[in-house]
């Protein structure tokens, strides 16, 4: 392996979003500083992409370049066309001049860490006419004699100008440039930018396939790690038991709402952190969503309705509650049949268990479980807010577009669930929960949601 | 911590991944621990694979919650306790045989020793059999021997290495093998004291086998017998012959040759039978657990794991050209005092902005710069003649830089009263931006101001 690893400058005019590409690119909301004004960053900073351990790819951010018209002006002064400098020797004696640590200080970290570089990444705002001071700017930047890659950010905003982007890109001689939105980043985006950069870097081609094909995994990783959140969410409610005297069920009901609902919290905080967000970064608008928090209330009827999950007259209050109490048959046939397959072999903790159930049954408990219809909006909230965060870039602030998802399962709920049903020492939040046939239904349910992603 | 960070090598790989998956499931459960020194530390050693880190997080963080102690008093009750569970199936074999065979005094029923002696241990292996069949790990002994693990550590913290190991190990496909292979050295290690028990007694006691029932016809004990005997002409012992068999149903006391084939039979059977499947169970299960133990690794498609991947990454190369600040000093030119005549000048608009403006009747119209240079001419009009009012009007949507306040201001000081019209302010989201721009002159929203504007002068 080469031991170089390839080092690209993200450069453009001031507030195109070059910080925020960065961020996306390295799935990092806390690179640099984001705001919505010029003259943000004021310094380069660096940032590395590694494939297991080996740097592969080197970012820096570059301050935007504010006054392209007054430093081409400069550039004339000092070095007069009777002279016929070449580009790079015009910004070798720009950089060795006074004024470059006085008024062009921004632009001269920017064309000196270019010139560092094997390339630079140009990035436009496509909503932004073209005018001179962008002309001026290409022309410095192509002193500098690095490959450039124009990527056209915003390109998915309404009233871009793409078209005029693309030919003024042209007659300065760059003709190949990606579009790429930072916010909402295209399916495969990333992997065009890095193809298109391999055309121009012919020694990076190599380091940056193999990048691209280790994003593609890390994110395939991430699917993984985001569906079993969900799967293990959904499991321990589906093999959640609530012993309580029948006496007082109506009060334990809050008590496991509550638990539910911190539950479900937790399994959010989880996805959020996964994808590297924080839980105040602003989410689509279509989730309801704020500040890292549901705001519908899992055991609001509405909430149920809005996903499409009917639920049937008679039914209705026991759905408003989420919470099934499993008064005879259930839990105590569940349990005899079961107690016997513990004392074949489930250890200690399983037969305790049971036999905690079954005297709980003798003294005339009711078991508490969640009902069928709230895994289903479990499952539906889990998997749209995992594919909204999929297809969001760690950049900014603007509502994406969506729709409510309809939940999943109208039938019957998968096997796996139906299982769990029937294993309550699979409840890691009550029991320890580590056995094989539990990862086994995990990983099946994991299956599950996973065809019901694609669907 | 340090120690724990700097010399992460001096535990086992198996140990370091079952510290980190303890952590795994404590944090699923409990929310995240606080690492901060513990991140800061490895950011400063620089590029690692995601999983050493990972590792090296969880020994560092391992150490702090001391589940470093608890995994060495685990592995302290392993050494204790495997010698002593081993006597203890020795021991419990030798005296299985000793009391079925009593003292030589009691002609001894055959086969209440084959089944005593053998029968558990081929049940349970049969039991066993079946649950690999149905992929559950059905090994009580195995159970009870983690349970009693279990139990050695106590609540707290360090129940969670409990649960971490069974975890590592199911996930690994992993714990079947390990409970078999408990259970299985268990029974084996309680047959071979059983056979030794045998061997020895038969050796220095003369004992006299018969068979006998009160419910079962005698044929069905000679049609059992030949099958079993088959073991002891495979290993070459004596056994009883058809004849010797049928005699077998009373007490042969001085027929030695009887005795010896019959124990023959009986050695050979649990040897063949019992104590060799067991010996074998050992070895796969043995086998199946190394093989997959030295397969384990940290999952990184596991939440927990995949967020701390993402989170240990170190990926900053920091700050690299810092910003020196420095006090840009304006030049203040004297601005001309007295001018004549109002121009409009539009700067960077867009080529779609309607210009001239509609109600600009009356104004001198500058044209719309996009460049610049393109200053320079009107400029030069300007030395000879001033404008008295100057309109620049820009476009309140785009992000005013440093170079277009330059323009503004070259422009600016050739006018005697220079004054800044912003388009589309109503909908610009970055209207604060221009208000806090450094033009120290009138700034409009509006056509209607910058009319009243030049009325008033
Ligand atoms: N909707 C949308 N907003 C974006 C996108 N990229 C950047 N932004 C926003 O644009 C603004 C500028 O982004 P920055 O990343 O700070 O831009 P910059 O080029 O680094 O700016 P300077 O450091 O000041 O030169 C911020 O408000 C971002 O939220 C994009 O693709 N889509
Ligand atoms: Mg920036």
């Amino acid at each position: 392996m080469n031991t170089t690893a390839l080092r690209l400058a993200v450069v453009g005019h001031s507030n195109t979003g070059k910080t925020s590409l960065l961020r996306t690119l390295l799935r990092d909301r806390d690179f640099g500083q984001v705001a919505d004004r010029a003259g943000t960053t004021r310094h380069v900073e660096g940032a590395r992409l590694s494939i297991d351990g080996a740097t592969a790819l080197e970012l820096f951010d570059t301050p935007g370049l504010e006054d392209p018209s007054g430093l081409r002006d400069y550039l004339d002064l000092l070095c007069p066309s009777s002279e016929r400098l070449d580009g790079p020797a015009r910004i070798e004696r720009f950089l060795a001049s006074s004024e470059a640590s006085r008024r062009y200080e921004q632009e001269a970290k920017v064309l000196r860490q270019l010139s560092h570089s094997d390339a630079g990444l140009y990035v436009i705002d496509a909503r932004d006419p073209v005018l001179g001071k962008h002309q001026d700017e290409l022309a410095l930047l192509s002193d500098c004699a690095k490959p450039l890659l124009p990527v056209l950010n915003f390109s998915a905003a309404s009233h871009n100008r793409a078209a005029a982007w693309a030919d003024a890109l042209a007659r300065a001689g760059l003709h190949a440039y990606v579009p790429f939105d930072t916010v909402a980043p295209a399916e495969g985006g990333e992997a065009q930018l890095y193809a298109s950069l391999a055309l121009l870097i012919s020694h990076g081609k190599a380091a940056l396939t193999r990048l691209t094909e280790h994003l593609a995994e890390q994110r395939q990783q991430r699917q993984h790690a985001g569906i079993r959140c969900i799967a293990e969410l959904l499991l321990n409610s589906a093999a959640l038991r609530h012993s309580v005297p029948s006496a007082n069920a109506a009060a334990a009901l809050s008590e496991l709402q509550n638990t539910l609902r911190e539950r479900e919290q937790h399994c959010v905080r989880n996805l959020l952190q996964l994808y590297g967000f924080h839980p105040d970064d602003a989410l689509p608008d279509h989730l309801p969503l704020n500040a890292g928090r549901w705001g519908d209330d899992l055991f609001h009827p509405e909430t149920l309705k809005q996903l499409g999950i009917k639920v049937g007259g008679g039914m209705a209050a026991g759905a408003a509650s989420g919470v099934g109490i499993d008064l005879l048959f259930g839990g105590m046939t569940l349990g005899a049949a079961a107690l016997l397959g513990a004392v074949a072999g489930g250890g200690l903790q399983t037969a305790r268990n049971y036999g905690k159930r079954l005297i709980g049954k003798l003294k005339g408990h009711a078991e508490l479980t969640v009902d069928d219809n709230l895994l289903r909006l479990l499952a539906a909230r889990g998997l749209w807010l995992l594919a909204a965060l999929d297809t969001r870039g760690h950049a900014a602030t603007e509502a994406l577009q969506g729709q409510t998802p309809t939940a999943p399962w109208p039938d019957a709920l998968p096997k796996p669930l139906r299982q769990a049903r029937a294993h309550p020492q699979w409840c890691a939040w009550q029991e320890q929960a580590t056995d094989e046939e539990r990862q086994r239904a995990v990983s099946e349910l994991a299956a599950v949601l996973h065809d019901s992603r694609q669907a | 911590m340090r120690n724990a960070l700097s010399s992460p090598h001096h535990t086992s790989t198996f140990d370091r991944l079952w510290l980190a998956e303890s952590l795994r499931l404590l944090e699923e459960q409990q929310g995240p621990l606080d690492d901060q020194a513990v991140l800061a530390h490895l950011q400063q050693q620089g590029n690692h694979r995601p999983k050493d880190l990972i590792l090296q997080r969880a020994a560092a963080e391992g150490a702090r919650l001391k589940l470093d102690h608890a995994q060495q008093r685990w592995r302290l009750l392993q050494r204790l306790g495997s010698p002593l569970l081993a006597l203890l199936a020795l021991l419990s074999g030798g005296l299985l045989s000793a009391s079925l065979l009593g003292d030589g005094s009691q002609p001894v029923n055959i086969f209440v020793v084959l089944l005593g002696l053998g029968g558990l241990a081929s049940l349970t292996l049969v039991l066993w059999l079946g649950g690999m069949l149905l992929r559950q790990s059905s090994s009580v002994l195995g159970r009870l021997w983690l349970d009693v693990q279990r139990l050695s550590l106590g609540d707290g913290n360090a129940a969670w290495l409990a649960r971490g190991y069974a975890a590592l190990l199911s996930r690994g496909h992993l714990l079947r093998w390990q409970l078999g292979l408990i259970s299985h050295s268990f029974w084996l290690l309680h047959l071979t004291g059983a056979l030794l028990g045998l061997v020895l007694l038969l050796s220095v006691r003369r004992y006299g086998f018969i068979w006998e029932s009160t419910l079962l016809p005698a044929e069905s004990f000679i049609t059992l017998t030949q099958p079993i005997g088959m073991a002891a002409a495979l290993l070459n012992l004596p056994q009883p012959d058809l004849g010797q068999i049928a005699a077998s149903d009373q007490w042969q006391r001085h027929d030695a040759a009887l005795q010896q084939a019959w124990a023959g039979w009986l050695l050979a059977a649990l040897l063949l039978y019992v104590w060799l499947p067991r010996l074998i169970g050992v070895i796969v299960c043995a086998l199946h657990y190394q093989r997959r133990q030295r397969r384990l690794d940290i999952d990184l498609s596991l939440p927990g794991y995949a967020t701390l991947a993402n989170r240990l990454q170190h990926r900053s190369l920091g700050v690299l050209d810092a910003e020196h600040p420095h006090t840009s000093t304006r030049a203040t030119h004297a601005a001309p005092s007295a001018g004549s005549g109002q121009w409009l000048v539009g700067l960077e608009l867009a080529d779609d902005e309607p210009w001239p403006l509609s109600h600009a009747e009356g104004w001198r119209d500058g044209g719309v710069l996009r460049q610049r240079q393109h200053s320079a001419a009107l400029l030069q009009g300007w030395q000879a003649q001033p404008p008295q009012h100057l309109l620049l009007v820009c476009d309140a949507r785009q992000t005013p830089d440093r170079g277009l306040e330059r323009w503004l201001e070259s422009l600016a000081n050739a006018a005697a009263q220079p004054a800044l019209l912003l388009l589309h302010a109503e909908h610009s989201p970055r209207l604060a931006l221009w208000q806090q721009l450094n033009w120290p002159h009138p700034r409009f929203e509006h056509w209607a101001q910058a009319h009243a504007w030049t009325q008033s002068a």
